[in-house]
């Protein structure tokens, strides 16, 4: 900026600012502070801020000008604009009519501190209601089902089956193996100072049918089905396609929800049957690998360890960790707003709390188990 | 008044030289030719489907031209310039997208203010100053801390144009300001459109086929057909005596609906 784009000079117990220049986005950085220096520094009660020398002005001139107006008024300083060119004048007219607009309207309130614990407990508030309704709702829901089964949509439920269940087969069955490997790996390091190395498959065995294939399947369902609900209802949140199904009659409870949710826990003991094969399959390699077990030995060794209470454990919960993460997929798809950034918010929740749900869910049901002896 | 730069030659702020548009190589729309004045409110108008969108995309270098020149502000503008170059060009024009485009996360002081932060070095006090400005220009002053989602259809464009013109721009394209709206709000628009040229000085590209509209603000225009592109210019009311039988259906069926109540 040049050194004269602001001149100050006394004029007949008056302080004048002349600007020169264009008062464009470039300029009104470095002259703002100067200007404000000068409106400090000002020993008379008048001021007046020169235009002729501007060759131009934009928005950013305009709002500085006007701040002016506001800093002389704190300053309790006369303050008069002369010689603004014709258009900027009428610009500046128009922007005052709007201001004084603005001013007869009750001013929005900036959310502050306070605001925003009151939107937090708010947030909370209806986040619990709204779940302890979803939930009433999935009951009714299962309860007029139960009533008339005719209602249920088998095929929607076969194919959420195939998607949530079929599908992550792959990946169920990679890294349930690779857990019991690790599960088998860990126990040899345990059990080769104490016990001889073939009740390795008694430490896999037992860990992976009683925590790790129910766990891992869930977090599997978690990232794949709970997420996959939450951004599908979501979306259709979004679109309005919700609003429309209700409109023409149709629940979204039933419609949505039921298929999903029933297609999920059916899915989820089948698939946590796959992960104990799986992981005790990967066991048998890694005692065949590391502690030199013959497979067949492996597996007869398996048999014995192996009781039909780790069985049950494990169903029960594969049904009841699948039966959450379903839930709780649909209940934050439809908690999803109408913009578009909020169906990545509540798909993300979903994981979060899937996996809280599914931890918090397991320490539960041991601690059930470990009461009732099940089995 | 506002936003310097050099211009085209002879005022013309837009020169648009044997321009081909279309996606993926495939032309739509060949040899188009024409030049927006400064300060002149230009439409572009025609029919659904006809390449309106399509032409404004390649304009504000969101589709590559496929053949052809655009000046703006008499530099060359396309995919082939300095990035560095680009991006001052682009800074030097405003959007306003149909459904308002704004940052969903962002309330609207945060969306206007968003050019002014990013591309200048104003103050805080200033860039405070503009965005109240500029949302009381587009009367959205009470709704400043709302969320994009909190808002109508109307307040979305308005809201829209208010990040639009945030940064004092050149040139504002819009792309369907008034689609949609209900007649009041969208002659709000209109008068806003006509208030930003005579304020701001700012030239106005606008695609539409909202004759209303149309009628209140445009100096120029021009028709396009999917299969001659540009098939009639001139203003409003030249194109209406146009002896084309394109042009007098396009009119003929706005007509026609307005006496039917639908448009």
């Amino acid at each position: 900026m040049p050194e004269d784009a602001l001149r100050v000079e006394s004029e007949e117990g008056r302080l004048i600012i002349s600007l020169e220049g264009p008062l464009d986005q470039r300029q009104v950085p470095a002259l703002w502070p100067r200007l404000i220096e000068a409106l400090g520094e000002a020993r008379t009660e008048e001021v007046v801020i020169d235009c002729r020398g501007i060759s131009g002005i934009h928005s950013a001139g305009l709002a500085m000008l006007r701040l002016a107006d506001l800093e002389c008024e704190r300053r309790r300083l006369r303050c008069s604009q002369r010689n603004l060119p014709p258009q900027a004048a009428e610009y500046r007219r128009y922007a005052e009519e709007r201001i004084k607009e603005r001013r007869e309207q009750q001013p929005p309130l900036e959310p502050g501190f306070v605001s925003h614990i009151g939107f937090w407990a708010r947030e909370i508030i209806d986040g619990t209601v709204g779940a302890i309704t979803f939930f009433g709702n999935f009951l009714l829901s299962v309860g007029s089902v139960l009533r008339r089964p005719g209602r249920i949509g088998v095929t929607e439920i076969l194919y959420q089956m195939q998607k949530a269940g079929a599908e992550a087969m792959p990946i169920v069955l990679v890294l349930s193996a690779l857990m019991g490997f690790i599960v088998g790996m860990q126990s040899t390091t345990s059990v080769a100072n104490v016990a001889p190395g073939i009740f390795v498959a008694d430490a896999v065995t037992m860990g992976t049918m009683k925590e790790m294939a129910p766990l891992l399947t869930a977090v599997i369902l978690v990232g794949r089905s709970g997420a996959a609900f939450a951004a599908e209802i979501g979306t259709m949140q979004v679109k309005e396609e919700i609003a429309a199904l209700e409109v023409m009659g149709f629940d979204p409870m039933h419609f949505l929800v039921l298929p999903r949710v029933i297609g999920l826990a059916l899915a989820g003991p089948l698939l946590t049957m796959v992960a104990d094969a799986a992981g005790i399959f990967g066991g048998t390699i890694q005692g065949y690998m590391v502690v030199h077990l013959l497979p067949l030995d492996y597996l007869i060794e398996v048999s014995h360890a192996m009781q039909a209470r780790f069985l049950y454990e494990g169903f029960i919960k594969g049904f009841a960790f699948a039966l959450t993460i379903g839930l709780n997929g649909c209940f934050h798809g439809f908690g999803t707003g109408t913009a578009a950034e909020s169906v990545g918010v509540q798909t993300t929740t979903a994981v979060v709390t899937g996996i809280f749900f599914t931890v918090f869910l397991d320490a539960v049901l041991a601690g059930i188990f470990h009461l009732f002896h099940v089995g | 008044m506002t936003a310097g730069g050099a211009n085209g030659s002879g005022g013309k702020i837009l020169e648009v030289e044997d321009l081909a548009i279309g996606y993926g190589g495939e032309p739509l729309m060949e040899h188009l030719n024409f030049t927006v004045s400064k300060g002149e409110i230009f439409t572009i108008l025609g029919p659904s489907g006809c390449g309106k969108t399509t032409l404004l995309r390649t304009l504000i270098g969101l589709l590559p031209p496929l053949a052809g020149k655009i000046r703006i502000a008499g530099e060359e503008f396309g995919p082939e310039m300095e990035r560095e170059a680009l991006d001052r060009l682009h800074r030097s024009f405003g959007v306003v997208f149909q459904e308002g485009a704004l940052v969903s996360g962002l309330d609207l002081k945060a969306n206007v203010a968003l050019p002014l932060e990013e591309f200048t070095s104003l103050p805080r006090q200033i860039i405070d100053e503009i965005v109240r400005l500029k949302l009381d220009m587009v009367r959205l002053s009470e709704a400043i801390y709302q969320a994009p989602s909190d808002l109508s259809g109307g307040q979305l464009k308005r809201a829209g144009l208010a990040r639009a013109i945030a940064n004092d721009p050149l040139i504002l394209f819009c792309d369907e300001p008034t689609s949609g709206l209900d007649p009041a709000t969208a002659t709000e628009i209109d008068r806003l459109l006509l208030v930003l040229r005579k304020l701001m000085g700012i030239t106005i590209v606008s695609i539409s086929h909202e004759l209303a509209s149309i009628e209140n603000y445009a100096d120029q225009c021009i028709m396009l057909d999917r299969h001659a592109g540009i098939i009639a210019r001139g203003t409003l009311a030249e194109l209406k005596q146009a002896d084309d039988d394109r042009v007098q259906s396009f009119f003929r069926r706005h007509i026609d609906r307005r006496q039917e109540g639908l448009a």
